[in-house]
């Protein structure tokens, strides 16, 4: 199966077959799609649906068992070193260096990927932390560290930003400036690859979302589509006895009931709501997330 | 291998060294054993040694050595009733130094006859064998009252392997224990503190943010760097500390750079094996006593078999070297070997760090 993006630019990712395997475990099975630059793509799965593996994978950390995988034209594996410099990522784990600031922690990465020290303020500046970067991280709060390590990823600006469940744990205002960020980068251009465990994130971020497994992609649409083809469209429905109703819109039943009601003018309000991603995640893979 | 990578990586491991109390720990601990070790133990105590004396007629010359070498050893004489009983004490290290006196060699000396004197060293004198050896001709002279006064000949021994009685005795107790401590304080930050370095970065999973950009190869080679940086800054600082300077300062140098560079590839290695603190504490512990045991029993006399395994590992190889540099002569012989062994482990220690590399990028 080949997913393509629509409506974007060329494919900057590139995804053909790839598998991992661990042994008898399929953590990942024969995935294919493609990512557009300027898209933002987000993988959706339960904890071992191989959401990881696959960035993993794509980021030149493991070895996939068959098929192959390209960014920007350039293969993970064969030629690692020249991906690299193209990609970053935002670890799920807040993987910072404790005893070092944050400017610190950033100083060291510009200077691995070859960025100018003016990078360094600048995205401090963008994170809003220039005022704690002279603090040791360890008494950062956790929002703080995400925001860091959201700086951390940007230092070489990534033509693909990969991010790992950006947002756990978080306070919901913390989470509101990650996903800010992410937007930002985006709208310059670059590709953003997400795994999320919130539906509501993915809904509100995601150009499509791909919906993973036990290793294989259910489902890769945009997430209108995705709520139009697996979610349930339903509608509340308030009487003027004070009663409030519960109505599918695809029940034939249901949809005489509304009818009558309407007919007999006993219909005070209707509310139609159309399906979450949610229901489409339960739909396509039996158990919510 | 990009160097700037390197660098980047290396200086952030110094700067973060200096914050973990951990490290700084690691790093105290050998080094005020050390000064312990210099204040518990003096230089200047006076060594003991004994003459053993075969002379087939009476003769002044043990008194008069005695008497001329009292003020820097503490001299007792023996006598053997003949040549080969008093050389194998030598050999056994029971006697210092041995002193074969002719019949009539005091008179002969008066004379202006120059009488043959022989004296029997062992491969490795203690200071006190060596200090009475050296003081013969001053003390024939005074006896003679001429120059030359008489024909000294002088035995020595077959090198049979050093002790730790003639190290001690050539050194002093303190030289060897800073020495010991110093073995130590490469130990700790070889098979501790570098490791702890490493198996923070896996276990806090910052390796993984290196390596998204730095290769295996660079992290590694920064890690060498630290690890190496600390050793051979930390060991200047404990002989200024305890004011120990060795006789022969290249031998010292070569001997520290190159036991430094060893265990900091078997430290890599130890460190790459680890996943988390808890299993690097105890596996650290178990790793120091090949490394600290050798150093201590070096020399001891031990069953053949242990010093046979204590002799390939390379802290005993270390110490070796590192008597012979602050005696400034060979108490122990065959040099070549001891830095062939260093280097041995160094290539096994490194080649391993390789190979487990390689092992990481294909999985």
């Amino acid at each position: 199966m080949s997913l393509s993006a629509r409506g974007f630019g060329r494919a900057i990712i590139e995804v053909d077959g790839l598998s991992k395997h661990y042994g008898d475990v399929r953590a990942v099975d024969d995935v294919s799609f493609s990512v557009a630059e300027g898209e933002i793509l987000g993988l959706l799965g339960h904890n071992g649906a191989g959401k990881t593996t696959t960035i993993r994978m794509l980021t030149g950390r493991a070895r996939p068992t068959s098929g192959r995988a390209l960014i920007a034209g350039l293969d993970v594996v064969h030629e690692r070193e020249r991906v690299k410099p193209l990609i970053n990522l935002v670890f799920e784990e807040q993987n910072l260096y404790e005893r070092q600031s944050g400017r610190e922690n950033l100083d060291l990465f510009a200077k691995l990927y070859g960025a100018p020290p003016a990078r360094v303020p600048e995205l401090l500046e963008r994170v809003g932390l220039t005022d704690a970067a002279s603090r040791r991280v360890r008494t950062y709060s956790s929002g703080m560290k995400q925001r860091l390590l959201v700086a951390r990823a940007l230092v070489n600006d990534p033509r693909v930003l990969f991010l790992d469940e950006p947002t756990k744990g978080l306070d919901p205002s913390s989470a509101r400036d990650v996903r800010s960020i992410i937007r930002e980068h985006a709208s310059a251009g670059a590709t953003v690859f997400l795994t999320t465990h919130y539906m509501e994130e993915a809904d509100e971020l995601c150009d499509r979302v791909a919906f993973l497994a036990a290793g294989r992609i259910v489902a890769l649409d945009t997430p209108r589509e995705l709520k139009l083809r697996y979610g349930e469209r339903a509608a509340t429905v308030l009487l003027r006895d004070r009663s409030e109703h519960q109505l599918r819109l695809e029940d034939c039943g249901d949809a005489a009931r509304l009818q009558a009601w309407m007919a007999a003018g006993d219909v005070l309000t209707v509310h139609s709501h159309e399906g979450t991603l949610e229901d489409v995640f339960v739909n396509l893979a039996g158990r919510p997330l | 291998m990009n160097a700037a990578r390197v660098n980047a990586i290396y200086r952030k491991d110094l700067r973060d060294a200096l914050r973990d109390s951990r490290l700084i720990v690691a790093l105290l601990m050998p080094l005020l054993i050390g000064v312990l070790y210099s204040f518990m133990f003096k230089d200047d105590t006076k060594p003991a040694a004994k003459l053993g004396v075969v002379a087939s007629a009476p003769t002044q010359l043990p008194a008069a050595l005695q008497a001329a070498t009292k003020a820097a050893v503490l001299l007792k004489v023996q006598s053997f009733p003949d040549q080969a009983a008093l050389t194998q004490q030598v050999r056994d290290k029971n006697v210092d130094v041995g002193l074969i006196i002719p019949g009539g060699f005091d008179r002969s000396l008066k004379s202006g006859a120059a009488p043959k004197l022989t004296v029997i060293l062992p491969a490795s004198p203690s200071f006190g064998g060596d200090y009475v050896a050296a003081m013969l001709d001053r003390v024939t002279q005074s006896l003679a009252g001429q120059v030359p006064a008489a024909t000294i000949a002088r035995v020595m021994l077959p090198a049979t392997a050093g002790t730790s009685d003639s190290a001690f005795t050539a050194l002093g107790a303190r030289k060897i224990f800073v020495l010991v401590a110093v073995i130590l304080m490469l130990a700790m930050i070889a098979v501790y503190a570098l490791p702890a370095v490493l198996t923070e970065e896996t276990e806090k999973r910052t390796m993984d943010a290196l390596t998204l950009i730095a290769s295996d190869a660079e992290v590694i080679a920064a890690k060498s760097l630290f690890g190496l940086t600390y050793c051979v800054i930390s060991v200047p600082i404990m002989l200024a500390i305890t004011r120990v300077i060795p006789e022969n300062v290249a031998l010292f140098a070569v001997d520290i750079v190159l036991t430094s560079i060893t265990l900091v590839g078997l430290g890599l290695l130890l460190g790459g094996l680890m996943k988390t603190q808890t299993q690097l504490n105890t596996w650290s512990t178990v790793a120091l006593i090949p490394m600290i045991v050798p150093a201590i029993i070096v020399g001891l006399p031990v069953p053949g078999w242990v010093e046979a395994i204590v002799s390939v590992l390379p802290t005993a190889q270390t110490m070796r070297l590192g008597v012979n540099a602050l005696a400034g002569r060979q108490l122990f012989g065959a040099e070549w070997l001891s830095v062939a062994i260093i280097l041995g482990w160094a290539v096994v220690g490194y080649g391993l760090v390789w190979w487990r590399l390689s092992r990481q990028e294909a999985a």
